[in-house]
């Protein structure tokens, strides 16, 4: 097989998942300088390309012409289910707009905000145990998962806050400082939410993406003490 | 939607009408359609539309989506289509149209030691397969399936807009100078 031959397995190689494995390029490249060097060029330009900023998206005015959208071929598909979806977009839009004009007069000198009477809840996402290690992108991915079901909750005004955890931490008691076990992480974020009732906590805790992706979310009520 | 896991779960609730499955697509893959479009797709301003328009047709042809198939190839494949046909109809509607394909005009390129500069000057089609394969980690049968050829062909495509990407990038005096100093 000539150089010309192997040269095209070797974008292959640059963008190989870790455990795939080309044994038979392997050999050549260990007796190829040629190909070696073409192969470390090949890789400079691949790495350089990770450097590219990120353009921001515009989420939540796409999420609503899509939801616009749909409602308009929902007319013309009377067979189609219920839109929950295009009437809670709909009432975040409402809800947020509302909250804009009440942020507005309550952060007004006169007068300070009135309690929200609603109990607060924490969710602490414990991570599955043995899960497997993830490449940067991958964690992105999740962490905009995350991002976009807390960007909604807040539109209902249901989110108070929430943050990732870095992986490790440490326990601190009398007995001395535990470090704790890397991997696996046992608490990788938390989210602190309100809701009317146990019930609807329960329903905003099952919707959190940590649970699809098969972590575990523990839902306590927030004490007022 | 918590039972509801994997793409593939989610886009056959979509199929039996279930527009909150759609929404959690929408969730998962809206970032990445976007940024696919504004990086590898001219003009990259028809972005938000180009998103909107995917979603659409993965409403309604979800019922086509086979099981057994990658739902991420055949979702960039759903974009490449809805850009093509952007393509089209905005030539269509453009007083003359390109005599040539769009793909073999590169853009003009305004700073070598700008990478992203250099990508622009690929051909679209180029661009497309570098696109897919860095930014969304396409693996090779996800590639294939969205560039609607087999895994041999997509993995020579690959190669060759990579190779035709460092020959602009570093064999100009400047791009190699500002690879170096990222290596070093």
């Amino acid at each position: 097989m000539r150089c010309e031959e192997w040269s095209e397995r070797l974008a292959g190689r640059v963008c190989a998942e870790p455990g795939e494995s080309d044994v038979d390029l392997e050999r050549h490249l260990e007796s190829c300088a040629r190909c070696r060097a073409e192969l470390a060029d090949l890789k400079v330009s691949w790495d350089e390309l990770a450097r590219l900023p990120e353009p921001p998206v515009p989420t939540e005015r796409m999420r609503a012409r899509l939801a616009r959208a749909m409602a308009d071929s929902g007319r013309t598909r009377p067979n189609t289910l219920s839109w929950a979806w295009v009437r809670r977009v709909a009432a975040a839009a409402l809800i947020a707009g509302a909250g804009f004009l009440a942020g507005r007069l309550w952060n007004a000198p006169a007068g300070a905000a009135p309690p929200d009477p609603r109990p607060r809840y924490l969710l602490l996402l414990h991570e599955r145990p043995g899960r497997a290690a993830e490449t940067p992108e991958q964690v992105r991915r999740v962490v905009e998962e995350y991002k976009a079901w807390a960007q909604r909750l807040r539109a209902q005004g249901k989110l108070v806050g929430g943050e990732k955890l870095s992986n490790g931490g440490t326990l601190v008691s009398t007995a001395g400082d535990r470090k704790i076990a890397v991997p696996p992480a046992e608490i990788g974020g938390y989210f602190v939410i309100r809701a009317a009732t146990r019930e609807e906590a329960l329903e905003i805790a099952r919707s959190c993406p940590h649970v699809g992706r098969g972590g575990t979310v523990e839902l306590r009520a927030i004490e007022n003490v | 939607l918590a039972s509801i896991t994997t793409d593939e779960e989610l886009v056959r609730s979509a199929a039996r009408g279930n527009p909150d499955a759609l929404e959690t697509l929408f969730d998962r893959y809206h970032r990445d359609l976007y940024r696919f479009f504004r990086r590898a797709v001219d003009p990259a301003d028809a972005a938000e539309d180009l998103v909107q328009e995917v979603f659409l047709r993965v409403w309604k042809y979800a019922r086509a989506f086979r099981p057994d198939g990658s739902f991420r190839g055949w979702l960039y494949r759903i974009a490449r289509n809805a850009a093509a046909d952007h393509l089209r109809e905005s030539s269509r509607l453009a007083p003359s149209g390109p005599a040539v394909a769009p793909e073999d005009i590169p853009a003009p390129l305004a700073s070598v030691g700008d990478l992203s500069a250099v990508l622009a000057h690929l051909s679209a089609a180029d661009r497309e397969v570098l696109v897919l394969a860095r930014f969304h980690g396409l693996s090779g049968v996800e590639l294939a399936a969205a560039l609607e050829c087999s895994s041999g062909t997509a993995r020579v495509r690959l190669h060759r807009a990579l190779a035709r990407l460092r020959a602009l990038y570093l064999e100009n005096p400047e791009g190699h100078r500002h690879a170096m100093r990222r290596v070093e």
